[in-house]
C-alpha cells in the first residue's frame, strides 16, 4: 500500500489525498478513543455508532482493511450484548498506526 | 458559479466536498449539522445543497423539510448523500431531495457530484429522481439496516406515546419532536425544528421554564415545572430530564396536556360549589316554606268567608300577593337545591315567552329601559317540552331581565325559539344526549362578560349590580338549575362591549299539552267525608284543616306519625293527609307502612315541602295517592283529595 496507489485510486492528486488522510487520522484517532470508552462503559448504540462513522471514512478514503475491520466491528456489536470486539479495536490502532507512519 | 451548503458531522466529507467543488470554481459553505446550517441560511442563500441523511439532532430529512418550507427555499436545489442510502428508500423518498448520492470511495462520489451539478447547471434534473446515484458501490449494509431499525424502534414507541417529547440542545433550540409534541403545539415538525424552545412560552412563563431547565441541567435530575404553563391555548405540564452522554448533553422535555384535566376538574369544583350553595340555600327555604304557608294560605281562605264588598279584601289581596311573591323567592332556592322541581307537563315554550311577556313585571322592566328594543322570532310550530311553566317562566324572564339590563342606554335585546337537531358537542359540555330539542335564544348588544366573570355568573349570589332594584345574583342560578333539572344546555357566548348570547336547549317532546283542568270549585267540593291531617307543624295542620273544612270535609288532626297509627287503629276514616317530612319520629313512608298493615285499603295523599324522592315514591307504591307540594291552593287539595276518594280503593 502507498500513497501514490491509493490516491491515483481516489482520482486525488497526491498532496489532496495526504491532506485528507491528516483530517482522517485525527477523527479517527479521535473516534478510536471513544469507541474504547464506549465499549468499556457498555455504551453499545454509540460505539455502534462510531464504529459506523469510521467506517464510512475508510470506505471514503478507499482504505479496504480498515473498512473491513471497522464494519466487523459494528456487526460484532449488533450481534449482541456481549460482543467481544476488543481484539479488532486494537486492529484498529494497529492500522492507524500504518498510516500515521506512512505520512 | 454557483454558491452550494455542504452539511455533514464528519470533517472529512466537509474537506473532500469543498476541495472537489472550489475546484470547479464553485463557492462552498459548509455546515456540521443541521442547526448551524439553518442558522446560516439567515445570511446566505445558496442555490444546491448537499445535505448529509444520518446527522445527530436534526437528520438529513428534517432538514430537507425544514428548508422547502422557507419560502427564499422552497425551489433550492437538494441534494442528499447518504452510506445508507439502499435501505433508507422509504426515508429517502420522504426526503424532498431532487438527487441521493450514496456515500462511497472519493472517486466514485466525485463523479456523481459532479455530474449532479452539471444536470443542474444545465436544468436537466428530472431524471435524477428516484435514483439512488453510486448504489452499486456501496458494500454491506445489512448492519446499518440494523441500526437504523433499532433506532426506528425507539421512533414508533415515541411517536405513540401520549406525552409530547422535545429534546433541547444549547440555547434550547429543539432537534427532536414526536408526533404527540407536535400536535400539541399544533404545528409542523419543520417549523418547531431549530426553533427555539421558550419562544413557546407567553412572556410571563418564560422565565419559571428557563430557571427549571436550568436546574435540570445543574442537577443532573429529572425536574418538573410546578405550575402547568399555557401553550397555544392548553394547559401542558411539563418536566425535564438531563440526558447525557459523554460528549453530549441536552434535556428532553415531557409535555403532558392536561387541558382537559384541569376544565373537568373546574368545571367538578363548581358543580360542587353550586351544589354546596344549593344544599344551603335548599335548608333555609325548607324551613321558610312551611312558614309561609301560614301567609298565603289564611288570606285565600278568609278571601272565599268575607262578603265581596268587604273592605278587608283589598288589604287581604296584597297579603296573599305579597306572600306569593315570597313564595316564588323560596322557590328559587328550592330549585337551586334542586329538589323543587314540580312534576313534569308538556309545554310549550313559546307560550311561556308570550305569557311573560304580557306579565307586569315585564311592563316594568321594559318601563325603567325605554331604550332597549326587544325583537322575538318565535317558530311558529315550536314543538313541546316537557318541563315544568313555573321554572321555565323564571329562566325566561331572568335571561331576559339580564339582557335587557345589561343594555347601557340605547339597544336592542333578541329572542328566538327554534327547533333543532342536537348531534354535536355544546359548547362547554364533554357529552350531550344526542336528539330533538328546541332552542331559545337571548342576545343583547349589552356590556358583554369579562371572561374571568363568566366563570361565577352561574353562582348563588353572584352579582355585579347594585343591591335594590334587582341583583339578589340569584337569577343566572336558577337558570342553571332549570337547564339541569330539564336536560338541557346552556351555551353562552359573550364579548365585552359587544353583547352576550345565551342559548338554551331543551329536549323536545312529541306530547301534546295537557289539558289544564280548570274546574268550578262545586267540583271538588267534599261531602262529608272523613279525613286524617298528618303534620308535624301546627301551623301546617290549622292551614290544612281549615281548607279541608271550607271544602266539606269532617278533619281531625295528629302531629306525628305515632299518634296517626295509634287514632287509625280505634277509629277509621276515609282518606289521610300525610306529611312526608316529619321530626322527630316516624316520617310519611313509615307512618303509611305501620297504617297499611292495619288497614291495606286506607286512601292517602301526600304533602310535602320536597319534591318527589324516593320515600314518597316508595309510600306511593304502597298504595298512597297523590303527592302536592307545599304550599297547595284550595283546589290543587281539593281535586287531589276528590280523585282519591273517586279511585279505586288501594
Ligand atoms: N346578558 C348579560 N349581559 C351582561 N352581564 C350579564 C348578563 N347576564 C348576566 N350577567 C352578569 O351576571 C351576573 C349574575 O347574573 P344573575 O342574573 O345571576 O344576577 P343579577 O342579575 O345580578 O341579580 P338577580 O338576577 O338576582 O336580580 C350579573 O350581575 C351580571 O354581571
Ligand atoms: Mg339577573
Amino acid at each position: 500500500m502507498n500513497l501514490k496507489h491509493l490516491s491515483d485510486k481516489m482520482g486525488l492528486d497526491e498532496n489532496e489525498y495526504i491532506d485528507l488522510l491528516y483530517l482522517f487520522i485525527d477523527t479517527a484517532t479521535a473516534d478510536l478513543v471513544n469507541l474504547k470508552t464506549a465499549v468499556s462503559n457498555e455504551y453499545m448504540n454509540k460505539a455502534a455508532g462510531i464504529a459506523h462513522s469510521l467506517k464510512g471514512a475508510a470506505l471514503n478514503m478507499g482504505l479496504t482493511d480498515f473498512f473491513e475491520t471497522a464494519a466487523t466491528i459494528e456487526a460484532e456489536i449488533h450481534r449482541g450484548p456481549r460482543a467481544d470486539v476488543g481484539q479488532l479495536i486494537h486492529r484498529l490502532t494497529e492500522l492507524l498506526a500504518d498510516l500515521t507512519r506512512m505520512v | 458559479m454557483l454558491k452550494i451548503l455542504v452539511v455533514d458531522n464528519h470533517p472529512l466529507i466537509l474537506k473532500f466536498m469543498s476541495g472537489l467543488l472550489r475546484k470547479k470554481g464553485h463557492e462552498v459553505l459548509t455546515a456540521s449539522d443541521g442547526i448551524s446550517a439553518i442558522d446560516m441560511l439567515k445570511t446566505h442563500h445558496p442555490d444546491v445543497f448537499f445535505i448529509d441523511l444520518i446527522m445527530p439532532h436534526i437528520g438529513g430529512e428534517q432538514l430537507c423539510r425544514i428548508i422547502r418550507s422557507l419560502p427564499d427555499f422552497n425551489s433550492a436545489f437538494l441534494v442528499v448523500i447518504s452510506a445508507i442510502a439502499a435501505e433508507e428508500k422509504q426515508r429517502i423518498d420522504g426526503c424532498l431531495a431532487d438527487a441521493v448520492i450514496a456515500k462511497g470511495p472519493f472517486d466514485k462520489m466525485s463523479a456523481h457530484v459532479l455530474r449532479v451539478i452539471d444536470d443542474f447547471e444545465s436544468g436537466r434534473v428530472d431524471h435524477l429522481k428516484g435514483k439512488i446515484l453510486g448504489l452499486d458501490e456501496i458494500y454491506e449494509r445489512e448492519i446499518t439496516k440494523e441500526l437504523l431499525a433499532a433506532k426506528k424502534h425507539y421512533e414508533v414507541t415515541l411517536n405513540h406515546i401520549s406525552e409530547g417529547f422535545l429534546e433541547l440542545i444549547e440555547k434550547n433550540r429543539i432537534v427532536y419532536a414526536n408526533h404527540t409534541a407536535i400536535s400539541i403545539l399544533d404545528t409542523f415538525e419543520e417549523e418547531i425544528l431549530s426553533s427555539n424552545f421558550m419562544e413557546l412560552f407567553q412572556p410571563e412563563d418564560q422565565k419559571r421554564v428557563a430557571e427549571c431547565i436550568e436546574a435540570t441541567g445543574k442537577l443532573q435530575k429529572a425536574v418538573s415545572l410546578g405550575e402547568p404553563a399555557d401553550i397555544n391555548k392548553k394547559t401542558v405540564e411539563f418536566k425535564f430530564i438531563p440526558l447525557k452522554d459523554e460528549d453530549q448533553h441536552s434535556i428532553v422535555a415531557i409535555l403532558t396536556d392536561v387541558t382537559h384535566q384541569k376544565h373537568l376538574e373546574a368545571q367538578l369544583q363548581r358543580a360542587q360549589k353550586m351544589e354546596a350553595i344549593g344544599t344551603l340555600a335548599g335548608g333555609v327555604a325548607h324551613d321558610l316554606n312551611n312558614i309561609l304557608s301560614g301567609i298565603v294560605s289564611y288570606p285565600e281562605l278568609l278571601l272565599m268567608q268575607i262578603p265581596e264588598d268587604s273592605d278587608l279584601r283589598a288589604p287581604l289581596q296584597t297579603m296573599w300577593d305579597s306572600g306569593r311573591k315570597a313564595v316564588t323567592i323560596v322557590q328559587d332556592l328550592l330549585t337551586l337545591a334542586r329538589r323543587g322541581v314540580e312534576t313534569m307537563e308538556a309545554v310549550n315554550l313559546n307560550t311561556i315567552i308570550d305569557q311573560y311577556m304580557r306579565s307586569p313585571e315585564y311592563q316594568k322592566l321594559q318601563s325603567y329601559h325605554p331604550m332597549v328594543e326587544i325583537r322575538t322570532e318565535l317558530c311558529e310550530d315550536l314543538m313541546n317540552i316537557m318541563g315544568s311553566p313555573v321554572h321555565l317562566s323564571k329562566t325566561v324572564m331572568n335571561l331576559l331581565s339580564n339582557a335587557v339590563e345589561a343594555v347601557d342606554n340605547k339597544g336592542e335585546v333578541y329572542i328566538k325559539t327554534d327547533n333543532c337537531y342536537v348531534d354535536r358537542p355544546i359548547n362547554g359540555y364533554e357529552t350531550v344526549a344526542e336528539g330533538e330539542y328546541i332552542l331559545m335564544k337571548i342576545a343583547d348588544t349589552g356590556s358583554g362578560i369579562s371572561a374571568a366573570d363568566l366563570e361565577h355568573i352561574f353562582e348563588p349570589f353572584y352579582t355585579k349590580k347594585k343591591m335594590g332594584r334587582s341583583g339578589t345574583g340569584l337569577g343566572m342560578a336558577v337558570v342553571w338549575g332549570a337547564v339541569k333539572d330539564h336536560k338541557g344546555y346552556i351555551d353562552i357566548q359573550s364579548s365585552i362591549g359587544e353583547g352576550t348570547t345565551v342559548v338554551l336547549y331543551f329536549p323536545a317532546t312529541r306530547r301534546r299539552f295537557d289539558e289544564k283542568n280548570v274546574l268550578p270549585v262545586e267540583d271538588y267540593m267534599g261531602n262529608g267525608e272523613t279525613i286524617l291531617v298528618v303534620d308535624d307543624v301546627k301551623e301546617q295542620r290549622e292551614i290544612t284543616c281549615s281548607m279541608l273544612s271550607t271544602l266539606g270535609y269532617i278533619v281531625e288532626t295528629v302531629p306525628s306519625g305515632e299518634a296517626a297509627v295509634e287514632f287509625l287503629s280505634r277509629i277509621a276514616l276515609d282518606l289521610i293527609v300525610l306529611d312526608m317530612i316529619m321530626d322527630p319520629g316516624m316520617d310519611g313512608l313509615d307512618t303509611y307502612q305501620k297504617i297499611v298493615e292495619g288497614n291495606p285499603r286506607q286512601k292517602a295523599i301526600i304533602v310535602s315541602g320536597f319534591s318527589e324522592t324516593d320515600r314518597i315514591f316508595e309510600a306511593q307504591r304502597l298504595g298512597a295517592g297523590a303527592y302536592l307540594r307545599k304550599p297547595f291552593t284550595l283546589d290543587k287539595l281539593g281535586q287531589a283529595i276528590k280523585k282519591e276518594l273517586k279511585g279505586p280503593k288501594p
